[in-house]
């Protein structure tokens, strides 16, 4: 997973500086496939966390709420980022809101985040952590 | 569907529309199933560990109600036995007070000789039962010796053991604990099993202690073990339980391949007990 990230990088750095559309202001292939690539990762990130042998419930921890509002933004966005360069010029702007929305939301969950307390690790399993939410 | 009709020119908003909540759907389930599934994991581990405890409680109740019986069995031995011989010894030197014939104050003084000589040979007695003499100055296997030639000497049945590689002593608490539970093994198959003979082996492998005693009479399969564990009756396996988690040791019980005997392993890892 990690090289296909590294390709995708490296994929980005070269189509910004040679291939680039300068007509179009927005990047819809290399955004949707970013998107993707966040989304596997998040997925990951549940199944990981979910193998992780604890007395903690997982939305007590501030990690998973960012990965929430991550997930709820890339997903969210994949479709816009996807059409938006096939759409005529004069109607991007009217469906731009739902950009707007999801990152209203991503910033909603990250506010969340930084309320609890701390990031708690489930370094010590077996042991009862009181949850804020 | 959808996905052709973005081919014309106003189904491109309905596919992003139609989309974004498919995409939004998806996560939403995601992470409802990782919730449910973890809320349902910790629930199990919480099972888990309420079992444990329970365990846990019972092993100590166990050991804790063997050691009263023990008190209590040290305290009768002492109050039923001791007590009337010393109060029969006083007895007959009090009689020397009175009795001033010299004949019979010489017989009541043999008398009363007599019995502390058994005063004395039941307190050495008791004593070496709680405690063998030869456990603490000569080592687990001398004193299983001596422990199984006792056995024997009764003549209804054969006990011998072999000790291979105990060149170096274990710790003497470590010592003491295993000799215990060997003893309450002895014991049960005394008192349970009908065997025409017990034979002990040690040896070690690798870094693993093995002491393996073999009976060929009724016995006990792990399963049964288990069971009897887990229930309130069998206080003595709950107390070689407790001993052996001192040492962190396993014990298996277990019936040997030809049917005929059965088999108790204790394992002990080397570096726990030396």
């Amino acid at each position: 997973m990690l090289f296909v990230s590294i390709i995708f990088i490296l994929y980005s750095i070269i189509y910004f500086y040679s291939n680039r559309n300068l007509n179009n202001d927005f990047d819809s292939l290399p955004a949707s496939i970013e998107n993707l690539l966040i989304i596997i990762f998040c997925v990951l990130y549940f199944f990981e966390q979910i193998n992780i042998p604890t007395l903690s419930v997982i939305y007590s921890r501030s990690t998973f709420w960012i990965i929430v509002g991550i997930l709820f933004y890339v997903s969210g966005t994949l479709f816009l980022f996807l059409y938006v360069a096939s759409l005529p010029k004069t109607q991007t702007f009217n469906h731009w809101y739902i950009n707007s929305i999801f990152n209203i939301l991503i910033k909603v969950l990250f506010a969340v985040a930084f309320l609890l307390n701390k990031d708690e690790i489930p370094d010590k399993p077996y042991i009862q952590k009181q949850s804020y939410i | 569907m959808f996905l052709l009709q973005a081919n014309t020119q106003n189904g491109i908003p309905q596919v992003i529309f139609f989309g974004t909540i498919g995409m939004l759907t998806l996560a939403v389930g995601l992470i409802v199933f990782i919730i449910f599934h973890q809320r349902k994991v910790i629930r199990y581990q919480g099972t888990l560990q309420r079992m444990e405890q329970d365990q846990q409680r019972m092993l100590l109740n166990a050991s804790i109600r063997l050691q009263e019986e023990e008190r209590q069995r040290l305290a009768a031995d002492l109050h039923d036995d001791a007590g009337p011989l010393l109060a029969t010894a006083r007895l007959y030197l009090n009689e020397n007070l009175v009795n001033m014939d010299k004949a019979s104050q010489l017989q009541s003084i043999y008398n009363a000789k007599q019995i502390i000589d058994d005063t004395i040979q039941l307190i050495r007695n008791i004593s070496h039962s709680l405690m063998p003499p030869t456990l603490k100055n000569f080592g687990l296997e001398s004193a299983v010796n001596d422990l199984f030639q006792k056995i024997s000497g009764s003549g209804s049945l054969n006990a011998s053991c072999r000790f291979h590689d105990y060149k170096e002593r274990l710790k003497t608490e470590d010592e003491l604990i295993l000799f215990r539970v060997l003893q309450e093994l002895v014991n049960n198959i005394l008192k349970h099993s009908n065997a025409s003979f017990i034979h002990v082996t040690q040896n070690i492998n690798g870094d693993r202690f093995f002491l393996r005693l073999h009976h060929d009479g009724r016995g006990l399969t792990q399963s049964d073990f288990e069971k009897l564990n887990k229930s309130p009756v069998g206080l003595g396996l709950k107390n070689i339980q407790s001993r052996l988690k001192l040492l962190s040791g396993n014990i298996y019980f277990e019936k040997d391949v030809s049917q005929t005997y059965y088999k108790v392993t204790i394992e002990l890892s080397k570096e726990e007990v030396s």
